[in-house]
């Protein structure tokens, strides 16, 4: 194997593999991303095992071959190299040799044979869409995955795939965020349900962009791939069923409050730092044109805000884990924010009147 | 104690006194600050017993309004989360009632515990052998970072874990080092202080004191006693405790009459050896250095059997040699430096090497070699 290429061209996208190396790992090799040089092309890989990152690129190839090498060293040296440095790269036996300039360097090597592939299985369906519109479904719905639970399918995301719609949701069984994306004709295969874990999510935002170029989505059995420009993405999915967020959302709310997001979520930033710093509960006690949001510690400290909002009806209050209330305000766009309640012992749906495909709930908790 | 100001006449004393808080401490009321209001000033202290921020803000020059004079210990974190949560212009009002500071704004309101402001820990300084000395917060920010670098980290050598501030005549010096490397950085004064005298600032302090220099401060007014060192500037009054120990003599440690010099880039050093250094034993970060005639040969290997090698062209006609060095002590202090080229002095390959910002020929860095 032998290729040179300039040290701009080979940064990012190499960073970009490596993202996906994992700083501990059990076996040598996969902290190791794998080059492959073929034709005039150049594709690196990286993976945990879970979530496996190719990225390709145009090299100019003397020699066609493939080996793995440290990932976070290759990357350490590439980085530091000088600007727009020509880097040329050989295979020497088991040695990979880097030079550019009057900088030489030596890197270990295993062989490429042993570098663990994810083993794809046929994609059954398959989307067409922008770039943007694939990062904001996620990103206004990963927030609320949950972390390290034992319900092991909370800790990922449900990605469904219907006829015309892409849909995205996130629970940690105390609140849920769903968003959905129109699709045109462009999608194919039948409908399909799959639960992207939680790693493979926060890959995918990392990958994604706020531009319009048109990315691919491929739903497998086991797999997801995303593909972007010279990227591919593969993550495995887990296998477990994903509760019913149809009968999570409620449908009986009968009472309507719209606030400003930016004054109640100044508010909520203010009193929830008097609140308990385990539980972080705040009341919330909504009345004629009116919210009052209190908080306590056990340290008898307390804290308390009022701010108008557009509400007429019966007082009604609720307590909430403020993290959670925040959690939502943070990722709603527009400047109003739109809360339906029943009652104090239901769970409140929040919705942003300028997003109308996003819709988030929140259980109540118990002060 | 009852009062008003401006939510931005107190933001930034409040944050930068609350910046000296530990984390985590043993003593619920180290976590506090104490605010005194008294004759016309609101004074914000705190304190974790090493280190001691005050700061005052004047009600003659503020927006300060006091109706009941008092003193009280209230938790810092909390009150600058709120104070910096709250909208920009809005104004404070404090208010003790029985248990309680509350803390109210437009719709806003909070109530504090509070602790006895007996049980704060007040830092006495001593009033013995006091000197004196003014200096301009940018020049002595600057020494700072040419230096701290070097200090020891949790050594059984105590006074290694701090810095020298040596007044002798009318030239302050900073020294800092591990027993490794050391960094040396010197500015002459307006006026000769009356006696000399050499404290060591534990490492706290001198973290702390260059995190409050910011550009904004301008002069700075130097205190020192038997056991403490105060720092006056703008509305703030630092101090630290000192260090009880003999602080080794420093001009030992600096090579003198190398005869193997060389000057070069040092740019490119520094980044030469940051690109070998990936190469390098983890544990003991060792670089072999070669000098012959106008080239500097870098080279590092690890267990591995992995290696890297770069040449820096330099200008020497000496003889030539081979020493072994850490990288990171090398890079550490190639960092530091303002100049666009370095001054270095060797004589043999057990001998430590002298580095010299030529920009700045006060400052000086040692780097023992290493063999290997």
């Amino acid at each position: 194997m032998k290729f040179s290429i300039n040290r701009e061209a080979l940064l990012r996208p190499l960073q970009q593999v490596a993202g996906v190396v994992e700083r501990r790992q059990t076996l040598p090799i996969l902290s190791n991303v794998l080059l492959s040089v073929e034709g005039s092309k150049l594709s690196m890989t990286g993976t945990d095992l879970e979530v496996e990152m190719v990225g390709h690129l145009q090299a100019s190839v003397d020699l066609e071959g493939e080996i793995t090498v440290p990932a976070r060293k290759f990357v350490d040296i590439c980085r530091e190299l000088p600007d727009q440095a020509e880097i040329d790269i050989t295979l020497k036996e088991d040695r990979l040799e880097i030079r550019s300039g009057r900088f030489r360097s030596n890197l270990s090597t295993l062989p490429a044979s042993d570098f663990p592939a994810v083993d794809t299985t046929e994609v059954e369906s398959q989307v067409e869409l922008h770039s943007s519109a694939l990062k904001q479904l996620l990103d206004l719905t990963g927030f609320a995955m949950a972390q390290q639970d034992v319900r092991y399918f909370l800790n990922g995301m449900l990605i469904e795939k219907n006829s015309n719609s892409l849909r995205c949701v996130a629970t940690d069984g105390h609140r849920l965020a769903m968003n959905h994306f129109e699709l045109d004709q462009t999608a194919t295969g039948p409908e399909s349900q799959v639960i992207v874990p939680r790693k493979g999510v926060l890959e995918l935002q990392r990958l994604l962009s706020d531009s319009e170029e048109d990315v691919v989505l491929a739903l497998g059995a086991s797999h997801l791939r995303l593909s972007v420009g010279a990227y591919q993405l593969t993550t495995k999915l887990v296998d477990g069923r994903f509760p019913d967020y149809e009968r999570v959302i409620p449908r009986n709310g009968d009472k309507q409050i719209l606030a400003n997001k930016q004054d109640l979520r100044r508010a909520l930033n203010r009193t929830a730092i008097l609140s308990n710093e385990k539980f972080r509960g705040i009341r919330v006690n909504f009345s004629d044109g009116l919210v009052t949001l209190t908080t306590n510690n056990p340290e008898q400290e307390d804290a308390e805000e009022t701010v108008p909002i557009e509400y007429t009806g019966a007082a009604l209050e609720i307590g909430f884990n403020v993290g959670y209330l925040l959690d939502v305000l943070n990722v709603i766009r527009g400047e109003t924010v739109k809360i339906t309640v029943f009652d104090g012992n239901s769970s409140a749906l929040i919705e942003d009147p300028s997003v109308d495909s996003a819709l988030y709930v929140i259980m109540p908790m118990k002060l | 104690m009852e009062f008003s100001l401006n939510r931005l006449d107190l933001l930034e004393p409040l944050s930068k006194v609350v910046g000296v808080l530990e984390k985590r401490q043993t003593l619920p009321i180290l976590s506090h600050v104490l605010i005194n209001v008294q004759r016309g000033q609101v004074v914000i202290t705190g304190s974790d017993q090493e280190v001691q921020l005050e700061a005052v803000i004047d009600a003659s020059v503020d927006s300060v309004d006091i109706v009941i004079e008092g003193v009280c210990a209230v938790p810092g974190r909390k009150l600058l989360d709120i104070v910096r949560h709250l909208p920009a212009e809005s104004v404070l009002q404090f208010k003790q009632t029985d248990q309680h500071v509350v803390l109210s704004s437009g719709a806003f309101e909070s109530q504090f515990s509070m602790l006895p402001a007996e049980d704060f820990p007040r830092f006495e300084t001593s009033e013995v052998g006091v000197c004196r000395v003014g200096l301009s917060g940018t020049d002595l920010k600057a020494m700072l970072s040419k230096t701290m670098f070097a200090m020891a980290h949790q050594d059984v050598r105590y006074f290694f874990n701090g810095m020298l501030l040596e007044l002798d005549g009318a030239l302050l010096r900073l020294v800092a080092t591990n027993g490794q490397r050391l960094a040396t950085a010197e500015h002459a004064l307006r006026s000769r202080v009356e006696v000399a005298s050499r404290p060591v600032v534990p490492r706290k302090g001198v973290l702390e004191l260059a995190k409050l220099l910011d550009d904004a401060v301008g002069e700075l007014v130097i205190l020192i006693s038997d056991n403490a060192l105060e720092a006056q500037f703008g509305c703030f009054r630092f101090t630290t405790k000192l260090i009880d120990g003999d602080y080794p003599d420093y001009n030992k440690a600096i090579p003198s009459g190398g005869d193997k010099v060389f000057e070069c880039s040092r740019k490119q050093l520094r980044e030469a050896l940051i690109r070998t250094s990936v190469m390098s034993n983890e544990v003991y970060k060792n670089v072999k250095l070669s000098l012959t005639s106008n080239r500097l040969t870098l080279f590092t290997n690890n267990p591995l059997l992995e290696q890297a090698e770069e040449v820096v062209e330099v200008s020497y006609a000496g003889e030539a040699i081979e020493i072994g060095f850490n990288v990171n002590f090398l890079i550490e202090a190639l960092s530091v430096m303002d100049g666009e080229r370095v001054h270095v002095e060797l004589s043999g390959e057990t001998s430590p090497c002298l580095m010299t910002d030529l920009q700045d020929t006060g400052a000086k860095f040692v780097v023992s070699p290493m063999i290997i």
